[in-house]
């Protein structure tokens, strides 16, 4: 809500002075007003006005009475009739399944695009050779049925599923295969080009079989695989339609395929009949509309206009869910909240210090008030919901007094002066800042908060000139390879913006990458993390769920803790 | 005739405004901090690729580079390209503009349902209770936040009584007229305090008026004297005033549309501010600019030809 009423206030300010200006500029004619001549009435007359006046109401009612029947009349023929209350039944078509959600995509092809607005809608239009599990956790076949590795770990041989066509009848081939592959890798401008940095060729010994080559032993190179850019996609559609085109409309073999997008308005799904498993999917179609206002969509799905939300605010979920006709959520995701330190200042390069602010930090106040109970403690910097999360990792505990002690140890015993940075718009940021303030003051550290905008937010934490800042990470694959990289490696966004530098870590993580052996990979990611959990370049907080409410009606409703919807089986 | 000389006239000052309007849009989204490539590209783009998309955007060029840009594609009649959904801006203008189109009619027609009558029994009973109470109530409306009406209108007549869509626009012409009238109701609120008071006024005066009593006495009927001489008279300026308020109907349209999830100009321009889509701000604010203008010009024609007392210069 909030965020709404910032977005309102700054578009408006911007039609609010431009449009004065115009009328500065337009000329108007002067009004010639006519004269008063005072109050002058007459008896006879005033009796003839009363009547006339009554007349004149008499037909106002009558015809505001008419408008306001016809209202209820196309209200009730579109309802039904149906009379459960204040919660009505869904209007909606029994087999379409409508998703409201706050923003639109912005570009459908899987390879050039970079946002989760796009990547969630891959998980029905999209497949590849593997693809990762509903709990997030492990890989498993998909249209590859099975595979050989070479005992150096180099050579992957996929054994393809026989008869899988395109949502446009024609049938997938290996060329389909090949160049889908070669696309995501060699597209300079693709944000997931590097999950295909190891793969060296991409041949067809024959029209079922798909052997990878690797520069080297590479450990994460099935989940780069199930990711969605590695999906196969129509090389025929795609030179048929063009580059641009693409992006509107891109040719899978999902479930379901992209029928049409009105931009800001609605995409919309429909089902891929050629689909090779003739049972799937129970819904003719899946369309994802654009509500931006967060009461807005509550509303909707209150009254049945949808059948599901996304983004359901905090505060909202415990009340939805209590309403018998609507379930709400928080589904696994991969996200950690984490509070961003900047490592290249004053005293925030020393790790002593981090580990105090951690140590000042009461989470789970700020989970109670902020997140309404929601979520979890982090205890590593790695996803609760992804491999090799380690439970055991020694994560700094809400300790004042301790904290103080640091503090005192590294020369900070009268504390500090330090700004936080919250996104506008953002009310749990908000929130907890203004806990965070009070928390921190115990140990005698100043926090002060400074609401910028998104935009000037990112620009201002790629110069790293800010303290420190509240942010998200989730995960676009189940291995945690590129979590690490981009948490652990200084070249990757500089350590998710905190410029923190470490070799040692930075060695372990390249490691684990061409380790083969999943027990050493797993000691190696382990020791990765009770390094970071001892450095603390940022402060893991939350591992925050994905809010998503539903009707009760709506069985079967899959979204994995990478985002990708599953509605295979969906049904309502 | 005079109307022609004056409307070439005021078609020509526009030009200068226009291109004034181009500057400030121009300035303006280029002063507020945040890189539109940043912004595409999310939280995990390295600063290679931000450079590289930039480049790609064409936002490496000088300023003054691209303004020109922007104003030889703006009189070739071409918008530009959204730098978010990579297409035409033009095309995502089109089915948007009918949108916010409607709206703003819609909301006139409330705005004419509601205050023409009111502002006239108050101008017929100045100071009488009935008056008092619709001169309170009317403030009363003024002073709400828009927002927050529609969030009540929808609490009622979406939620509970199940009347109309929450929102949305829907599919069929039936929908989008029931998906209309909530958000119509809402900007005609915001309008009709100041109509009704200027109707009110306007009627007192008329009434007052010598040649309403000379009709009277010549023993036309009241009906009569209403329709032709009290109401005719008092609804000059009412008219004017209601032409410019539906101008600035389309600066509410931002809080209005995204309230009710209708997908409209207003919608796209608060969508596009924030992810920094250049083109689109551009040719928004150049098109509602380029409105008000026309609209403008139109209430002050239509003016003179209502009363033939008004000079143009």
């Amino acid at each position: 809500m909030q965020n709404a009423i910032i977005m309102r206030s700054n578009g408006a300010a911007l039609i609010g002075f431009v449009a004065p200006f115009f009328g500065v500029v337009g000329r108007y004619p002067a009004v010639t007003a006519p004269i008063s001549a005072g109050d002058i009435s007459f008896n006879r007359e005033e009796r003839n006005e009363v009547e006339s006046m009554k007349k004149f109401l008499k037909r106002a009612i009558v015809l505001l009475m008419a408008v306001a029947m016809v209202f209820s009349v196309t209200g009730c023929s579109s309802s039904g009739g149906d009379t459960s209350g204040g919660s009505q039944a869904a209007t909606t078509d029994p087999n379409q399944l409508v998703i409201a959600r706050p923003e639109d995509s912005d570009n459908l092809d899987p390879v050039t695009q970079d946002g989760n607005v796009n990547i969630w809608l891959f998980g029905l239009t999209m497949e590849g050779l593997v693809r990762a599990s509903d709990d997030g956790k492990s890989i498993e076949p998909w249209l590859a049925e099975s595979w050989d590795i070479n005992p150096e770990g180099t050579q992957y041989t996929f054994h393809l599923k026989p008869g899988v066509k395109f949502a446009n009848g024609t049938e997938v081939t290996t060329e389909d295969w090949i160049w889908s592959i070669e696309r995501a890798r060699d597209t300079e401008s693709s944000a997931w080009a590097f999950a295909m940095e190891a793969i060296e060729s991409v041949e067809a010994p024959d029209e079922n079989t798909l052997v990878i080559t690797l520069t080297e032993p590479w450990a994460p190179i099935l989940a780069d695989l199930a990711m969605f850019n590695a999906s196969v996609q129509s090389k025929a559609y795609y030179e048929e339609v063009g580059e641009e085109a693409y992006t509107q409309a891109p040719m899978g073999t999902g479930p379901f395929y992209f029928a049409e997008w009105q931009k800001g308005e609605y995409v919309l799904l429909e089902k891929n009949t050629n689909y090779w498993n003739p049972d799937e999917p129970k819904l003719d179609s899946v369309k994802f509309t654009v509500v931006p206002d967060d009461n807005s969509r509550v509303m909707q799905l209150q009254a049945g206009q949808v059948d599901a939300i996304t983004f359901v605010p905090w505060n909202r979920m415990e009340e939805l869910d209590a309403d018998p006709d609507i379930v709400a959520v928080g589904l696994p995701s991969t996200e950690v909240r984490n509070m961003i330190f900047n490592n290249t200042i004053e005293p925030l390069n020393d790790a002593r210090v981090r580990r105090a602010l951690a140590m000042a930090t009461d989470r789970q106040e700020l989970m109670d008030v902020a997140l309404y109970g929601y979520g979890e403690l982090a205890t590593s910097f790695m996803s609760v919901n992804g491999m090799y999360w380690n439970e055991n990792v020694d994560y700094p505990e809400y300790d004042p007094e301790g904290a103080k002690e640091l503090l005192t140890e590294a020369g900070y015993g009268d504390g500090f002066e330090i700004t936080l940075a919250l996104d506008s718009g953002n009310t749990i940021h908000a929130t907890m800042g203004t806990l965070l303030k009070e928390q921190w003051a115990e140990v005698g550290i100043t926090l002060n908060l400074e609401t910028l905008e998104k935009g000037t937010i990112n620009e201002r934490m790629n110069n790293l000139t800010l303290d420190l800042q509240i942010r998200p990470w989730t995960n676009d694959m189940a291995d945690p390879s590129q979590q690490a990289d981009y948490s652990c490696i200084y070249d990757n966004a500089m350590c998710l913006m905190s410029g923190w530098q470490n070799d040692e870590v930075e060695a372990l993580v390249n490691e684990a990458k061409t380790e083969l052996d999943p027990e050493k990979r797993q000691e190696l990611y382990y020791e990765i993390q009770q390094m970071m959990a001892d450095e603390l370049p940022f402060f893991s907080m939350f591992y925050i769920p994905y809010p998503v409410a539903y009707r009760s009606n709506v069985e079967n409703f899959i979204q994995t803790p990478l985002g990708a919807y599953r509605f295979q089986e969906t049904t309502k | 005739m005079q109307q022609l000389n004056y409307a070439i006239k005021r078609l020509l000052q526009m030009i200068p405004v226009l291109l004034c309007v181009t500057i400030l849009v121009f300035v303006m989204m280029r002063l507020i901090p945040g890189n539109p490539a940043q912004i595409m590209l999310g939280e995990k783009a390295t600063p290679e690729m931000v450079a590289a998309k930039e480049v790609e955007m064409g936002l490496d060029k000088p300023y003054i580079v691209q303004y020109g840009i922007f104003l030889r594609d703006l009189v070739t009649g071409n918008l530009g390209e959204s730098i978010q959904y990579s297409i035409p801006v033009s095309d995502l203008l089109g089915s948007r503009m009918i949108v916010t189109v409607s709206l703003a009619l819609m909301t006139a027609l409330f705005v004419v349902l509601i205050s023409f009558p009111l502002g006239y029994y108050c101008g017929r009973h100045k100071n009488g209770i009935g008056d008092n109470i619709i001169r309170v109530l009317s403030l009363v409306a003024l002073s709400m936040p828009q927002f927050w009406i529609g969030i009540l209108l929808l609490l009622l007549f979406g939620l509970q009584l199940g009347w109309v869509p929450i929102s949305g626009w829907g599919v069929t012409f039936l929908d989008h007229v029931r998906c209309l009238i909530l958000p119509s109701i809402t900007g005609a609120l915001g309008v009709c305090t100041l109509m009704i008071k200027n109707l009110r006024g306007n009627v007192a005066n008329v009434m007052g008026m010598d040649f309403v009593d000379f009709a009277r006495s010549k023993g036309i009927s009241e009906g009569r004297v209403r329709s032709r001489h009290i109401v005719k008279n008092a609804l000059i300026s009412t008219v004017t005033l209601l032409a410019l308020r539906i101008v600035n109907l389309l600066g509410y349209t931002v809080v209005i549309e995204t309230v009710f999830g209708l997908p409209g100009v207003g919608a796209l321009l608060v969508e596009a501010i924030f992810r920094r889509d250049y083109a689109v701000v551009q040719s928004v604010v150049v098109i509602f600019a380029a409105l008000v203008l026309i609209v403008n010009l139109i209430t002050d024609i239509s003016y003179s030809l209502l009363d033939p007392r008004v000079e143009l210069e």
